[in-house]
Formats: C-alpha cells, sequence, structure tokens
C-alpha cells in the first residue's frame, strides 16, 4: 500500500530505541550547554523528542516519550542532579509545566500528522479512481469492464472479487452460504453495504457491495478472504465503495452505448426491409397495372372472354397483396396505427371495394347502434375484411347472400363475416388458419388459402383474436368467422369539446 | 367546339405510359407525358395541362415534390398514381394539394371518373350554386341551412363545421389531420375519436341507413369525402 504507512507498524523495540536515541542526544546536548543557559530554556530541548516521535509513531507514543523525557530531564537537570528527587517548589513547578506541554505537543504533532496521512491518503484515492475511470471509459464491452473493474477491486483490497448480476443471484445462491446469501438480498434490495465489515450482517463471511448498473438494474460486488480477517480493511472502505460506484456507472454507459447501437442497427434492418418489400411491391403491381389497363382498352368482349380475364387478373393482384402482407408479417415489418375507428367506415370500405364479389352475392349489414369506436389499424383491418368477405362469397352458392355484423358484447367488440356455405369440418378448428391450408372441399374453389393466414396473422399483429365456426340452425348451413376486439381497445363514450 | 382538356402522365414506366395514355386519349382528352420530374416541369411550363398524374415512385426526385410544386401554380388539377402501399404517402400527397389518389392496379373506369371529378372541382364555378344538392341532402350555405328530404335538420356546431368543410369540396378526400385541424384547432390533429363521433351523428341525421352509409365515406387511414351524387 502506501510506503509510509508501514512506518505505524514499525516494531515496538525500533520504536522505543529511537526515542532513546533522541533523549539521550538532548540529554547530552543538555550537559554540554547547561552551564550557560537556564533550567525553563533548556525544558524545550526536551519538547524536540516528543514532537518527532509522536508525529512519526502517533499519540501512544507521543505520550510515552513525553513522560520519558519528563524522567530524563529531571534525572539530569533538576536539581538535586542524578536523582528524581525535586528539591525547590520553583523546579517542581518547572517540571509540571513541562510535563504539560509535552503532553500538549504530543498530542497536536499526532493529530498534524494523521491529517498529513489523511490528506495524502485521499489524494492517492482519487488519483486510484481518476485512473480507474479513465481505463474504464476506454472500454465498450460490459464483460471486459467488469473484469477491468474486478481486477482493479481485488488489487486494492486484497480479497477475491467477484460480481454478480442482481438477477441472477438466485442462481449461483447455492455457492454462497446461507448467511452470505442473506447478506447479499439484504445488500441487493436496500441499496446498502451488507455482510463483513458493514453495518448490517456483519456474521457473514463475505462483504456485499450494490452497484447500480442501470435504472432499476443493480449488481452486486463480493469480497471475501480466508482466515479471520475483513474481506476488506476498513481504511480501504471508502475507497473500495467509490470504485464501486464508478464501476456501476461505466457498466450503465456501456450497456446503453450498446442497447442504443443495437436499435440503431435493428431500425436500418427494418428500414431495409421495408424498402426491399417496397420495392417488390412496385415490380410486381407494375405489370398487374399493365395488363390491367391494357384489357380496358380491348373491345368488344367477345364471349365474356375479357370479364373472364379481368377478374383473373384481379385474383392475381388480391395474391400478390396477400403474398407481401405475409412477407410483411413474417419480417416483422409491419408497422401499424393505433387510431379510433369507427367499425361503420371499415365494413362500408371493404364493401366497396369488392364491387364484383358484392354483386353476386349481396351483403346484409347489420351494426348493433352502441357499437362503441375502436382502438386499432384501419388500414390492416380493411384488408383482413376483404379477406373475409372474398372469402365468404367464394365458398357461397350463387346468389346468397353474406351476413355482416358489428356489435358489443360481454365488454368486446365483435366483427362477423357469415356465409350460406357448407360450413367446414369441425375437427378443422384453428387448421383453417394456417398457411395454405383450405377446406377440403376447396380443391374446386378459386382462392389459395392465403388470405385466412392473412387474417390471422394481422388478427394477432392487432391484439384480436379470430375464430371459426359453423352455423348450427337446423336446415341451415354456412361459415361464421368473428374478429374479437378485447374490451381494452373498446372505447366508450368520452367528452369531447 | 371547346378544346380538349391536356393530361400530363409522369410515369417511369413506358408501357405504363402507353397504356394510361390509350385510355385518356379515347375518352377523348389530348395526352403528353413525362418519364422523370425534370421533363415533367418543362412540359408543366410550356404546355399548360389541365391535369397531371403523378406516379410517386420517380427514378430523379420524390413525386411527392412535384406534387407540392405543382400544387403551388394552382390552376391544374393533380391525382397520384403510385404502387406504394404507404397510407402515410397518400396522406401526405393530399396534404400537400393532390386533388385524389389512385392505387396500382387500377380500374381504367375509376380512374376516369376520379379525373373527370378533379377536372369539374378545379372549373371555375359560373357562379357557386347558392343550395348546393347531394342525393336527398340539400345544403344552403349562404343560409347556413342543411335539410334532408325538404325538412331542416339541426347540426351541432362541429357537426356543421364537418358538413360543409366536406361539402365546399365535395368529391374530394380531406384528411382526417385536415379536419381535426380545421374543426377542433391543430392542437387536436390526432385526436381521430372526435371526428369519429362528429361524423357518426352526422350520419345518423343524414343518411338514409347510417349502417351503409352513401353520402359520408370514408377511406382506410386517410380520411372523408362527401359523395357527390
Amino acid at each position: 500500500m502506501i510506503a509510509d504507512h508501514s512506518s505505524a507498524h514499525r516494531p515496538l523495540w525500533a520504536i522505543a530505541a529511537s526515542a532513546m536515541v533522541l533523549i539521550g542526544a538532548c540529554v547530552a546536548l543538555g550537559l554540554l550547554i547547561a552551564p550557560w543557559i537556564g533550567l525553563a530554556n533548556l525544558a524545550f530541548i526536551f519538547l524536540l523528542p516528543v514532537v518527532v516521535m509522536a508525529g512519526r509513531d502517533g499519540v501512544r507514543v507521543g505520550l510515552a516519550t513525553a513522560a520519558a523525557a519528563t524522567l530524563a530531564f529531571n534525572f539530569f537537570f533538576v536539581p538535586p542532579t542524578w536523582t528524581l528527587h525535586v528539591a525547590s517548589l520553583d523546579n517542581v513547578l518547572t517540571l509540571v509545566m513541562f510535563a504539560l506541554t509535552a503532553l500538549a505537543v504530543s498530542q497536536f504533532s499526532a493529530r498534524l500528522k494523521a491529517q498529513a496521512e489523511r490528506a495524502e491518503r485521499l489524494a492517492a484515492d482519487s488519483s486510484k479512481l481518476a485512473q480507474l475511470s479513465v481505463d474504464m471509459s476506454k472500454l465498450r464491452d460490459e464483460e471486459e469492464l467488469a473484469a477491468l473493474l474486478m481486477r482493479c477491486l481485488a488489487d486494492w483490497s486484497g480479497a477475491h472479487v467477484q460480481l454478480i448480476a442482481g438477477d441472477t443471484l438466485e442462481n449461483c445462491s447455492l455457492r454462497l452460504s446461507p448467511m452470505d446469501h442473506s447478506a447479499a438480498q439484504w445488500a441487493l434490495s436496500h441499496g446498502e453495504a451488507a455482510g463483513r465489515g458493514a453495518a448490517v450482517m456483519a456474521g457473514a463471511d463475505a462483504l456485499f457491495l450494490p452497484m447500480d448498473v442501470g435504472r432499476d438494474k443493480r449488481w452486486l460486488a463480493q469480497f471475501w478472504r480466508g482466515g479471520m480477517q475483513a474481506p476488506v480493511a476498513n481504511d480501504d472502505l471508502s475507497l473500495i465503495i467509490q470504485a464501486v460506484a464508478r464501476g456501476g456507472d461505466a457498466l450503465n454507459r456501456a450497456r446503453v452505448a450498446q442497447a442504443q447501437a443495437e436499435i440503431e442497427a435493428r431500425a436500418q434492418q427494418d428500414a431495409m426491409r421495408e424498402a426491399l418489400l417496397a420495392s417488390i411491391s412496385h415490380d410486381l403491381r407494375t405489370p398487374l397495372t399493365g395488363i390491367r389497363a391494357g384489357l380496358d382498352a380491348l373491345e368488344p368482349d367477345t364471349a365474356g372472354v375479357l370479364a373472364a380475364t379481368r377478374a383473373e387478373a384481379t385474383r392475381l393482384e388480391r395474391m400478390v397483396t396477400n403474398l407481401l402482407d405475409l412477407a410483411r408479417l413474417k419480417a416483422n415489418a409491419l408497422p401499424h396505427a393505433s387510431e379510433v375507428i369507427d367499425l361503420t367506415d371499415v365494413i362500408d370500405a371493404a364493401l366497396e371495394a369488392l364491387p364484383n364479389a358484392i354483386a353476386d352475392h349481396p351483403a346484409h349489414v347489420f351494426i348493433a347502434p352502441d357499437l362503441p369506436l375502436v382502438r386499432s389499424d384501419a388500414v390492416l383491418l380493411h384488408h383482413m375484411l376483404i379477406n373475409l368477405i372474398e372469402n365468404a362469397c367464394k365458398y357461397s352458392p350463387d346468389g346468397a347472400a353474406i351476413a355482416l355484423t358489428a356489435r358489443y358484447e360481454d365488454g368486446d367488440v365483435l366483427l362477423t363475416v357469415a356465409d350460406r356455405g357448407a360450413g367446414f369440418p369441425a375437427q378443422m378448428g384453428r387448421d383453417l388458419f394456417s398457411l395454405f391450408q383450405r377446406g377440403t372441399n376447396a380443391d374446386r374453389m378459386p382462392g389459395s388459402g392465403l388470405g385466412l393466414a392473412v387474417v390471422d396473422g394481422f388478427a394477432r399483429a392487432l391484439g384480436l383474436s379470430v375464430t371459426a365456426s359453423n352455423i348450427s340452425e337446423p336446415e341451415k348451413t354456412g361459415a361464421i368467422f368473428t374478429i374479437r376486439f378485447p374490451a381494452s381497445l373498446a372505447l366508450r363514450d368520452k367528452a369531447m369539446p | 367546339m371547346m378544346s380538349n382538356q391536356t393530361i400530363l402522365v409522369i410515369d417511369d414506366e413506358a408501357q405504363i405510359r402507353r397504356l394510361i395514355g390509350a385510355a385518356l386519349t379515347r375518352a377523348g382528352y389530348d395526352v403528353i407525358d413525362a418519364a422523370n420530374a425534370r421533363e415533367a416541369v418543362a412540359l408543366v411550363a410550356s404546355r399548360k395541362p389541365d391535369a397531371v398524374l403523378i406516379d410517386l415512385g420517380l427514378p430523379d426526385r420524390d413525386g411527392l415534390e412535384l406534387v407540392a410544386n405543382f400544387a403551388s401554380k394552382g390552376d391544374m388539377a393533380i391525382l397520384v398514381v403510385s404502387a406504394r402501399d404507404a397510407t402515410d404517402e397518400k396522406i401526405a400527397a393530399l396534404d400537400l394539394g393532390a386533388d385524389d389518389y389512385v392505387t396500382k392496379p387500377f380500374d381504367t373506369d375509376e380512374l376516369l371518373a376520379r379525373l373527370r371529378a378533379a377536372l369539374r372541382r378545379r372549373q371555375p364555378a359560373p357562379a357557386q350554386p347558392p343550395v348546393m344538392t347531394f342525393g336527398e341532402v340539400e345544403f344552403d350555405a349562404d343560409a347556413r341551412i342543411v335539410r334532408r328530404k325538404g325538412i331542416e335538420v339541426h347540426l351541432t356546431p362541429k357537426e356543421y363545421a364537418l358538413f360543409a368543410l366536406l361539402a365546399h369540396d365535395a368529391g374530394k378526400v380531406l384528411t382526417h389531420a385536415h379536419l381535426l385541424r380545421s374543426i377542433w384547432g391543430p392542437a387536436h390533429e390526432t385526436d381521430n375519436e372526435y371526428l369519429r363521433v362528429t361524423a357518426r351523428a352526422l350520419r345518423l341525421k343524414l343518411e338514409s341507413d347510417p349502417s351503409r352509409p352513401t353520402l359520408i365515406r370514408n377511406e382506410p387511414g386517410i380520411g372523408y369525402r362527401l359523395n357527390r351524387e
């Protein structure tokens, strides 16, 4: 540790010897000059050993030296000399004055010495801490930082050091004694030092210092060593606590920087994906636009060929849209808004977008008058409903109506699409929504099964659930698809300016 | 006889330019076209088209810049044609002054209908008719009176404000943000809920079947429009 620190622990004999030598020198000097100066002045010489010894070895050595110097002064110089007797009252006074002065001087110089030492120590500590901060600021990696900090703490405390992430404490509890584990838990939950050498849980073997490494994230620094010695010496405790705090700050900074970098990387990746999908979308739709415009330019329609080709082009468009939607879902590149929506609008817009399907299958719409507004994404809902309506038309007999309802039930908002088709085998359940799965009687039906997968995927992304059931009425068949908005997404009436 | 109206088609795909051009020519318009923003700006300056069809994905400049540029000239109908799905781009185009948008691939009839509607709106009305009619609904802007089947309908101030805004730009989509800004002020630009509640109340008073609106229509995620018919 600090070089002059060791002088405090010089062996007793060395201290005694140096005191003897100093006092001896004073006696010799005193004998030389005694004939010329008075007794009171001579006494000052004997204060010198007291100052030196107290300043060097502390207040106890100073007091002992003061006593020895008093005796020597009495023995050699206070008449009658060469005895410890004191003849005149005057000289008793001189001797008492000397003893009191020596006492005060020894205490005073010992205090000066202690202050100087403390200042020196603080300066050394702060330069060490500054160096640690500089070293840590050069590191970006959390693990490297932790390793540096552990090395430093072990070096300064002389103990074994281990860093424990707070949330992993339970996992490494096996390696901790029950006492140590309690101390660790206390330090973790209270954010204060606990264990051997701390104010609480001093019965533990190890010392645990809490280390805040971010908002609501705390680590522990564990210090232990074999034998009876405290893991961290009292004198070192403040330095170690400060080093741990700086380590926490550095780890926090590294963590934030790393999270920031990850967010940026992810955002860049998402942007690239989104750009790629947008460009694919453009590339697929442009030829479709050309085909549509070209078909519209051809007249007259011989034997309905044009109408049929147009219908095929429309189907292809829907498939392209669904494929792109699914790709976005899979790539997590599906930004969605959270806006307040009137389901009346969603139903109206979906029916408007499907003029041909609705021409064959009239739509019956029922919207409950007390229907709350919902919070969702209008465009994604629009795509979901288009797919459900197309699906319903696809499986309905020619000319049969489809039914759409929006209603309020037990706090949830339900949007349903029902058809008059054959329904689906009950055992299919959720399989209906898996990618490319189609009703068993669907071989003859147009469509690719993508639609329901899009409905299901969008529903999940929006926090909705979608289910399918068969109509269970005598003489009637058909399937009902239900989109359920949980109560948390339904808006009750609110005051409006 | 009135000379044909001139339409500028801006699209970087030659085939699309040719096919849209053919459809427009059949419908009786004079068609000029541009493959990029630079050509388009030059043609707008020299030929002064009555309407432009802008594809937002242009090679040299963002189509939205062209929308803003042409809208500032103020004397031509602007239709945005986009293959992009992004709703916010459509909103941006409308807010920058586009009259309408169509998404690729589109129906030729629909494109022509929207173009006609936009051109009609651009024509200086000989004299603003004192009473506008939308199906069963009459709107007397001077007297601030709305009638349905000849009977005056009482509207709250917000309902009236919404109806008046939509009626003055009948046929055009007005974005949610624009409506909220105009009626409730800039601080409420994102309070969609106000708009939904007011639109629903307006439909209850003006539509014959509020669950199948024919008058006040909504474009998902974009805005409201009042049907002309």
